[in-house]
């Protein structure tokens, strides 16, 4: 049952990820444009952005379900009461991860009816308010509940900017390599004009995503694991070192990006070449970034390295 | 470069893959203490835990060396310490008794144990 948790850990939190990501991306990179060149990337980038929002929130419909079955099967300590209707709603009801979870699977129902529903002209800012809602939410259960008083408000308010964060820059390398790929196109010499100014927006938005990350990062990182010897000394510790290592290689790619392949991107004429290798680095930037998705999807069911005392 | 990521996704899974069925909330002491010996029959017996408990999930049990219950049922955690449970006792005579617990902790995670204590007046 550890498998079914850990694979619906990280479908949940890829799904909600990458539908924040591209919501928050359309915001702050497409919308305040008002060029006719970027009101037609808005009009297609609106029309993927749909056909990702309604996957992401069947993902992370789906994916709640089976994560709930599998905390009741860990709850109860038998596999058989995660077919139990009585046990489920005992999960649901009388504990606070169930409380929290009624609101996150009832966040991806209204999700999935926003993208169905003939509201065309609100169906975005529903769709960012949403998909927010179902990202921090998720640091209202987990290990940032644990503690008592103002540790666990200020860890719970910390996780909930850890969150945000990571759904501005992880969520925004998939929206940020279709625009890449529309421009690598053989038909893309509109869509580079368009990358031209986009880039540099989300290159600005990421320089403060990643200062966030760092510094929730670290206290979290205080919070849960407390020491250097509990970092190399534990499984948690050590398992956390391997995330932030691929954190840290995320950074320089995205540091070579922006150094190197920005202002080739912005001085050259319009071409191809620079985007090219943009388009490479920043894919190879996202499956390290869901690599991290994978190891948070492991901590998540392994005690924090301050609870092993000596042992 | 992606030969180096197959490497970090392949180690990824192979941590993924270890056993990963540590549980959260444990036993921080108990009255009467783990493994200790009292003059007399205690009313209750409480544990306190590293975290807080999940009331629905969370039970303990005492029993005799004939492995007879000898406990009031349902145990309890006490308003305002959700990281305390306590179970009442019957009128024990001198012996000693076994603790079982199991508990779940407001993070989703189980974590179950034993512990005896001893009646010696």
């Amino acid at each position: 049952m550890a498998e079914v948790l850990i694979v619906s850990r990280l479908l949940q939190f890829a799904a909600v990820i990458v539908v924040f990501g591209c919501g928050a991306f359309r915001l702050y990179g497409l919308a305040f444009d008002t060029t006719t060149t970027s009101a037609n990337a808005l009009v297609a980038f609106d029309a993927w952005f749909w056909r990702v929002t309604i996957v992401g929130a069947l993902v992370a419909l789906l994916s709640g379900l089976s994560l709930l079955l599998a905390v009741t099967t860990n709850m109860a300590g038998s596999a058989t009461a995660a077919l139990d209707p009585a046990t489920i709603s005992t999960v649901l009801f009388d504990t606070s991860f169930g409380r929290v979870w009624c609101w996150r699977l009832l966040f991806a129902f209204l999700l999935i009816g926003t993208c169905l529903a003939p509201l065309a002209r609100r169906r975005m800012p529903a769709i960012l308010v949403l998909s927010l809602l179902l990202l921090v939410s998720l640091g209202w259960v987990g290990h940032a509940v644990e503690g008592q008083g103002v540790t666990s408000v200020v860890h719970q308010f910390n996780q909930m900017v850890h969150l945000l964060a990571a759904g501005l820059w992880l969520g925004g390398l998939v929206p940020l390599t279709w625009l890449l790929a529309r421009a690598r196109s053989p038909s893309g010499a509109a869509w580079i004009s368009v990358a031209r100014d986009v880039v540099p927006r989300f290159s600005q938005m990421g320089y403060a995503a990643v200062a966030l990350l760092a510094a929730t990062g670290a206290i979290n990182t205080l919070l849960l694991v407390g020491s250097v010897e509990a970092l190399a000394g534990t499984p948690y510790g050590r398992l956390l070192s391997l995330k932030i290592l691929l954190f840290s290689v995320m950074v320089v790619l995205a540091l070579i990006n922006r150094f190197r392949l920005l202002p080739r991107l912005r001085r050259e004429p319009p071409s191809s070449a620079p985007i090219g290798a943009l388009a490479r680095s920043v894919l190879f930037e996202q499956a390290l970034g869901f690599a991290v998705l994978a190891v948070v999807s492991v901590l998540g069911t392994w005690p924090p390295g301050i609870h092993h005392h000596g042992g | 470069m992606y030969r180096i990521l197959v490497v970090l996704v392949a180690g990824t899974a192979a941590i993924g893959a270890a056993p990963s069925v540590w549980a959260h909330a444990f036993l921080d002491h108990a009255s009467p203490a783990v493994g200790s010996s009292v003059p007399a029959s205690p009313r209750v017996v409480t544990l306190w835990f590293t975290q807080d408990l999940e009331p629905a999930f969370s039970s303990v049990t005492v029993s005799d060396e004939a492995g007879q219950r000898v406990d009031l049922g349902k145990a309890q955690i006490p308003q305002g310490n959700p990281e305390e449970l306590q179970i009442g006792l019957k009128p024990l005579t001198p012996g000693t008794y076994l603790v079982t617990w199991h508990v779940v902790s407001v993070d989703t995670h189980p974590t179950e144990g034993t512990f005896t204590f001893e009646i010696k007046p």
